[in-house]
């Protein structure tokens, strides 16, 4: 990984570790607070709305009895219980004053009722309503009429068959002055007044609702979030059940639209009603939610910011790193001037500092190393002119001797000079092949993309040309081409080629063989003869300068060439090595790094 | 041209390669009129009519130069430089006889004008044929100047160990070689 990476990771996790830790904590925090929150209010809520509910039926009840006690009422009942009489005039204007001057006057003035009635105590007959259509019709199996004739009685949320409708219905004895039950009143109440009781002020939540569920489980109160449900919704809730089995408190439950809710629920047992107050979770724990989003906002804005800080921090830090990695690079490749500017006084500055006067080091020994070339060059120039001509004149003169004196000398003489003439000649290659190895040394190579086996080819053809008198069997296998300088390969393959054609000379047919092997970095070439070989033994010497492991005798030669190849080979950062067996002949391999 | 004094300059300071260089030609009968001269700065004034040649004609120059390159005083390659680039002297050819090999001393002399180029071996043998081949070459050409191009090709055929360069046809040598 790079270091602007790494340093940029570094700032993002130390900054967002703990800012993350504080967001949790926070978030945790604030879902507890809301929980609580959301908890008391439901629970107030349930609590207003019950009292609410009490206040209103109570009143509805404490109207209901003062009415009864009205002594026009009670008169007029009287008259309208009484047996067999309804067809009289009498009774026919007691119902028509109760109801028209007194009930319908009452349920006008918003009262509350939709329907005032007066039952005969005795089989619960309707002897007189605003709605006509239940006059003298019994009920008395209701328990509003068995219980009215006892006291104000509230009956609950029921379905009235005959009505076909929701009903809740008040009841209240009316009794004479001496207290004899004369006759029951009873009113049906306006269920829509006690939905908008529950719904009063929860417009501005959007799933906060109370209702009120009877001891059937039925809801009596129109659900604000599923409208129709009254008296038509059975509700199983667990918030219900508990209310209804009498108890009170608050809990997390799947409503009756199958949504997760909080919910408050209480029971009250005078009117054997259970009221409810919810609130979808997701309602309640949307600020929780926002929160959070606003947290993971923040954090990313954090961590945008933060590594756009770290970046630019990095930059300050491998701005200079890079530019004394290029620097060393240019100076890598050669360029020697090269020194690198870092002002500060930071490691990174020293780095530079010790790398310029590493620099400076380096250029002075490279000049030095110049210098010191230079002469060898002088040197090699003088012995290749100085020392030869000495040999050139003990040559010549020689020569004069045979030429001009030669009939004064017996053979033996002669053979002494012609000994002279000889080794003067070979003492002449030995400084020609010396110099050609020095002087590979020192010049400069001139890098191409070689191929080898037509360097190969032409090294063989020459070779052919200088032992044209052998015999020899040649086979080129496939050379890849390798970047190098083609002059200087093209001296390996003659010498090593003209090593195998030398050494095989004993052989009626010499066979020499040239491939390769390429492996992962490098490519390994070898010339293989069948040639008197050599002894492992004696590896190490073969490719010293005027190392020979043949007497000259048997095979001439300076000793040089093998020495060239190796110099050659060392010069491209290959290797060689050879291998072989006495009389059984050798290969000599080398290697040559594949470069892009 | 007949009346010259000096057919062949020898510029040699090795004594005994001289030695050998003019039994070469003696054997040649080319000895006669050749003139050695052992130092750099000698061999200038006798070219350029300078120092104690001062009163010798210019026009009366050698019909070629044999010049070693490593001389006393003034090395051949200046020498070289100066009968080049000289007006008078440019026309006489000019070979280099040297010991050195290095592909250097060689590009050098054919820069500087040189007609040909002649490294000295150890074995005087095939030292003399080269001498002597490119000795009768080169007088017979500045003899007549004519068709150098085929006297050119015929004696360089023959001198087998004499290297004669892209400068060897002079005037020509653009064309020719």
């Amino acid at each position: 990984m790079k270091l602007t990476a790494k340093l940029t990771l570094l700032f993002v996790l130390l900054t967002t570790l703990p800012l993350s830790l504080v967001g949790y904590l926070a978030f945790t925090n604030g879902q507890r607070t809301i929980h609580q929150n959301t908890v008391s209010l439901l629970v107030s809520i349930n609590n207003l709305k019950k009292a609410n509910f009490i206040d209103w039926i109570e009143n509805k009840k404490d109207r209901l009895s003062l009415f009864a006690k009205r002594p026009l009422i009670v008169e007029f009942s009287r008259i309208l219980v009484s047996p067999g009489n309804k067809n009289t005039v009498e009774w026919q204007n007691a119902s028509r004053k109760v109801t028209d001057e007194h009930f319908k006057v009452s349920i006008e003035g918003g009262g509350g009722f939709f329907e005032l009635m007066i039952l005969r105590p005795g089989d619960g007959m309707i002897v007189s309503s605003t709605d006509e259509r239940n006059k003298f019709k019994y009920r008395e199996d209701q328990p509003f009429f068995k219980k009215g004739r006892e006291g104000t009685y509230v009956q609950n949320a029921y379905y009235s068959l005959s009505m076909g409708q929701a009903l809740v219905t008040v009841s209240t004895p009316i009794k004479d002055e001496k207290g004899n039950l004369v006759a029951v009143l009873a009113g049906n109440l306006n269920l829509d007044e006690i939905t908008s009781i529950m719904m009063q002020g929860s417009g501005l939540t959007r799933t906060k609702e109370t209702y009120l569920v009877n001891k059937f489980n039925f809801m009596i109160t129109e659900s604000r979030l599923k409208p129709g449900s009254l008296m038509r919704r059975a509700i199983y809730t667990e918030g219900a059940k508990k209310a209804l089995s009498g108890k009170s408190g608050v809990d997390q439950y799947t409503d009756y639209r199958g949504e997760q809710v909080f919910g408050a629920y209480s029971w009250l047992p005078e009117y054997e009603l259970a009221i409810l107050t919810e609130i979808d979770v997701s309602e309640a724990i949307a600020p929780v939610l926002a929160f959070r989003n606003r947290m993971i906002t923040i954090l990313i804005l954090v961590i945008l910011l933060v590594a756009l800080i770290g970046i630019a921090v990095s930059r300050t830090i491998t701005g200079p790193i890079r530019k004394l990695m290029t620097g060393i690079e240019e100076f890598g490749r050669g360029v020697l001037d090269k020194r690198i500017d870092v002002p500060s006084a930071d490691e990174i500055g020293q780095l530079a500092d010790t790398f310029n006067r590493m620099a400076d080091e380096r250029k002075r020994v490279e000049e030095e190393l110049q210098k010191i070339n230079k002469e060898l060059e002088g040197f090699s120039y003088s012995v290749s002119h100085d020392l030869r001509a000495p040999l050139r004149a003990v040559s010549g003169f020689s020569n004069v001797v045979l030429e001009d004196y030669g009939d004064q000398l017996d053979d033996e003489g002669k053979r002494y000079l012609n000994l002279i003439v000889k080794n003067t000649s070979k003492m002449g290659n030995l400084i020609d092949d010396l110099l050609k190895f020095s002087r590979m040394g020192r010049t400069d190579m001139a890098f191409s993309t070689v191929d080898m086996k037509k360097v190969a080819m032409s090294a063989c053809k020459d070779m052919k040309l200088v032992y044209d008198d052998r015999e020899i069997e040649m086979s080129l296998n496939s050379l890849p081409s390798i970047r190098g300088d083609s002059k200087l390969l093209h001296q390996v393959f003659s010498n090593l080629i003209s090593n195998a054609m030398k050494y095989t000379e004993r052989e009626e047919v010499g066979k020499i063989e040239i491939g390769s092997k390429i492996l992962k970095d490098y490519v390994t070439y070898f010339v293989k003869d069948n040639g008197v070989g050599f002894d492992m033994k004696y590896v190490h010497k073969l490719f010293g300068v005027f190392q020979r492991l043949h007497s000259e005798k048997d095979f001439e030669g300076t000793g040089v060439g093998l020495a060239l190849v190796q110099k050659i080979i060392h010069r491209h950062g290959g290797n060689v090595w050879a291998e072989g067996k006495v009389n059984e002949g050798a290969t000599f391999f080398f290697s040559l790094p594949v470069k892009e | 041209m007949y009346e010259n004094e000096v057919e062949i300059l020898l510029v040699e300071d090795n004594q005994e390669d001289a030695e050998l260089t003019l039994r070469a030609f003696r054997k040649h009968n080319l000895a006669n009129k050749v003139k050695v001269i052992s130092d750099g700065e000698e061999a200038m004034d006798y070219i350029f009519t300078e120092g104690e040649y001062a009163d010798r004609e210019i026009s009366d120059r050698p019909r070629v130069i044999f010049l070693d390159l490593k001389l006393p005083k003034v090395s051949g390659n200046e020498i070289l430089k100066r009968i080049k680039s000289d007006e008078r002297t440019k026309q006489t050819p000019v070979v280099v006889l040297t010991s050195s090999k290095e592909d250097k001393d060689l590009s050098e002399c054919y820069e500087n004008g040189a007609n040909s180029y002649i490294v000295k071996p150890v074995d005087f043998d095939k030292f003399f044929k080269s001498v002597v081949q490119l000795g009768l070459y080169w007088m017979v050409l500045n003899e007549a100047p004519v068709d150098g191009k085929l006297i050119f090709v015929a004696l360089s055929m023959r001198a087998s160990s004499a290297r004669t360069g892209k400068y060897g046809c002079r005037e020509d040598k653009d064309t020719y070689c």
